[in-house]
């Protein structure tokens, strides 16, 4: 040693490091740091039993395990504990031991404290707060997914965010987010470039189709942030199908409401045309018929005998009578009819809806099916392509495509075997369905009156119906959330479109 | 046929219902028209009579149209549109005569250039009196020729 004795013992004195020799568990010798760590002077400490500074027994009794097996298997102990001021407050302290003489226990350990309660205080708060922040994201409804935007991987992804585009969260993580090919055609990849390009959050509400199939409305916010030098890309995306469900289920009731009052007019302009036109004939005709009465009481009264009376009454009798009589008989059977038309159209209105996923292409399939022996009949080919499913009640779309089946067949070419083509796309939430033919097809002028109710387009024309087919088919699409249009030209056949809600 | 000269003009009345057709045609009589009567069973009959397709013979007398609205193959308000919007037919009078009285139907009648627009009374009387009414107009009527 190069300083002299009285040196090093002014040095350890006044250390700003707590030190304090210990033997036999009591403390032999402490500096000024050590005892005012503890609120006290060295001369209360020294002779005292080390048990003294720990909260209580079992603490002391765990720190000796640990503290004294480390210094005999490394010679070195090291750790932060809570530990007792002498006016009982508890505090943390770092404390370092090694033993005074290395391989010999008995001479004693020499402990270095000091307090760290401020920075330990600090990192609890800040293990509290990560911990606090690490449940938030694991139980948020919210998909949270972290990425960098250097290579693109994904290095969080909580339990909403696999719920949500589907899988389990282990799965997403590593994913390059450029490489994912689901997240092209929604527009995610180019919101999260231009999120990243722009250095400013972008939102966007899009449809996607989950891992599982299943069809998903999402709501997407990306936030790209700088953490560390790192660039990451937050993705926050909340599944707001039941929302877009919710909202179309909305406009669906406006709609029908809308077509209520339609129908409300509806009826009351075919009270006011089409029920007044055979009345016009019963009216008509019974006065035709109380004038033939009268003409025959006249005749009966002046005829100068039998003979005469019978020539004079004969055409009455034979022909201007009963012809009144079958106006006025087919008048009533006409109004019967448009009665029960609006009877069978109320009644569409309101059968009970029930809306499920359908696979259209086994709709098409049993349509086909129940179709066949017309078709056969008709000479004409049915192309069923491979169609998008779509969300609505079986029953009701069934009939409005046997029905759209069921008027190409009616309105054929006589003259070219029938080819019938059904095809289907979807996106965005819709299908579009179409029912092409080569048949007749419809003149411009009648385009928008084919589904207004007993429009008959042409009594003579090849097929007779009870001017409902149509209006009841428009009725049972709009009542499925739907739309349902027509493009043709005259002789160049039909095409019926049907949109219909896929989610 | 003399006779039918010197009354001046044929009345044409497109309408798809039989006995309104039986009607309408009793009634101009009794109120004493002499006019001959042509009619169409829709309003194609009728456009093909007054514009016949490639180029057929044209009309040789003046002639006034009783138009229904309601009718297959092409409507009433069609026709009216299309005569009027015609320079060859443009000045053929033409008296819309049908059951509705819906006002937005009868403002767009008169828009189109309808020369006048009666409904079909429902009740014998009223329908009678009308239709007389009607035809003591025509038999004062003076028709251009075309």
């Amino acid at each position: 040693m190069d300083l002299a004795a009285p040196l090093q013992s002014l040095i350890l004195e006044h250390s700003g490091l707590g030190m304090a020799h210990v033997q036999d568990r009591q403390f032999r010798w402490i500096n000024a740091r050590f005892a005012e760590i503890f609120g006290t002077r060295p001369e209360h400490l020294v002779g005292a039993s080390t048990r003294s500074i720990h909260p209580d027994q079992a603490t002391f009794e765990a720190f000796g395990r640990a503290a004294y097996g480390a210094l005999e298997r490394e010679g070195r102990y090291a750790g932060d504990l809570r530990l007792r001021r002498v006016d009982g407050s508890l505090f943390w302290g770092y404390l370092v031991g090694s033993f005074v003489v290395p391989g010999h226990p008995e001479e004693g350990a020499i402990w270095c404290l000091e307090d760290v309660s401020v920075r330990m205080e600090a990192q609890l708060e800040r293990d509290d707060a990560l911990r606090l922040n690490r449940k938030l994201i694991a139980s948020s409804p919210t998909g949270i997914l972290l990425y960098r935007a250097s290579d693109g991987g994904c290095i969080l992804a909580n339990e909403a965010a696999a719920r949500i585009v589907g899988g389990r969260a282990e799965d997403l993580l590593g994913q390059n987010f450029r490489r994912v090919r689901a997240w092209v055609e929604p527009g995610l990849l180019a919101g999260a470039e231009a999120a990243l390009a722009t250095g400013s959050e972008q939102m966007l509400e899009t449809t996607m189709t989950s891992s599982f199939g299943r069809v998903v409305r999402m709501s997407c916010t990306f936030v790209p942030f700088e953490t560390r030098g790192e660039r990451i890309l937050m993705l926050m995306v909340a599944d707001v199908t039941e929302r877009a469900q919710a909202e179309r289920e909305r406009e669906r009731l406006m709609g029908e409401l809308e077509q209520k009052n339609k129908e409300l007019e509806t009826l009351v302009y075919v009270a006011s045309h089409d029920l007044r036109s055979p009345l016009v004939n019963i009216q008509g005709f019974s006065q035709r018929l109380g004038n033939g009465l009268a003409e025959l009481e006249r005749l009966a009264d002046n005829a100068g005998s039998v003979a005469a009376l019978r020539n004079a009454a004969l055409p009455l009798l034979r022909d201007r009578l009963p012809a009144a009589l079958e106006y006025i008989r087919a008048s009533g059977a006409k109004m019967d009819a448009i009665i029960n038309g609006l009877l069978r159209l109320s009644r569409a209105g309101r059968m009970v809806l029930r809306t499920e996923p359908l696979d259209m292409n086994r709709i098409l399939e049993a349509a086909e099916a129940a179709m066949a022996f017309q078709f056969q009949e008709a000479e004409g080919v049915l192309q069923v392509e491979p169609l998008p499913p779509c969300s609505a009640d079986p029953v009701q779309i069934a009939q409005v495509f046997s029905n759209l089946l069921d008027n190409a067949i009616k309105y054929r070419r006589p003259d070219q075997p029938l080819r019938v083509r059904v095809s289907g796309r979807a996106g965005d939430g819709l299908a579009v369905y179409c029912v092409e033919d080569n048949g007749i097809g419809i003149p411009l002028e009648h385009r928008g009156r084919i589904f207004d109710i007993f429009q008959r387009l042409d009594p003579k024309g090849p097929a007779r119906g009870d001017g409902l087919g149509l209006t009841l088919v428009r009725r049972m699409v709009e009542r499925n959330g739907g739309r349902i249009w027509a493009e043709s030209a005259a002789g160049a056949g039909s095409r019926f479109c049907v949109e219909l809600p896929t989610v | 046929m003399l006779e039918t000269q010197a009354q001046g003009f044929t009345i044409l009345i497109a309408e798809d219902d039989d006995g309104h057709a039986d009607l309408v045609m009793e009634q101009l009589q009794d109120a004493g028209l002499r006019h001959p009567i042509v009619r169409f069973r829709d309003g194609q009959e009728v456009m093909d009579f007054l514009l016949p397709p490639a180029g057929g013979p044209a009309r040789a007398r003046p002639c006034l149209l009783l138009l229904d609205i309601n009718m297959p193959r092409m409507d009433g308000i069609t026709v009216l549109r299309r005569l009027k919007g015609d320079p060859a037919t443009r000045s053929i009078p033409i008296i819309m005569l049908t059951t509705t009285d819906d006002p937005g139907e009868v403002a767009a009648c008169y828009r189109l250039g309808c020369n006048l627009y009666i409904t079909k009374p429902v009740a014998f009387q009223a329908f009678s009196e009308t239709i007389q009414r009607l035809g003591q107009f025509l038999e004062v009527l003076q028709v251009a020729a075309p």
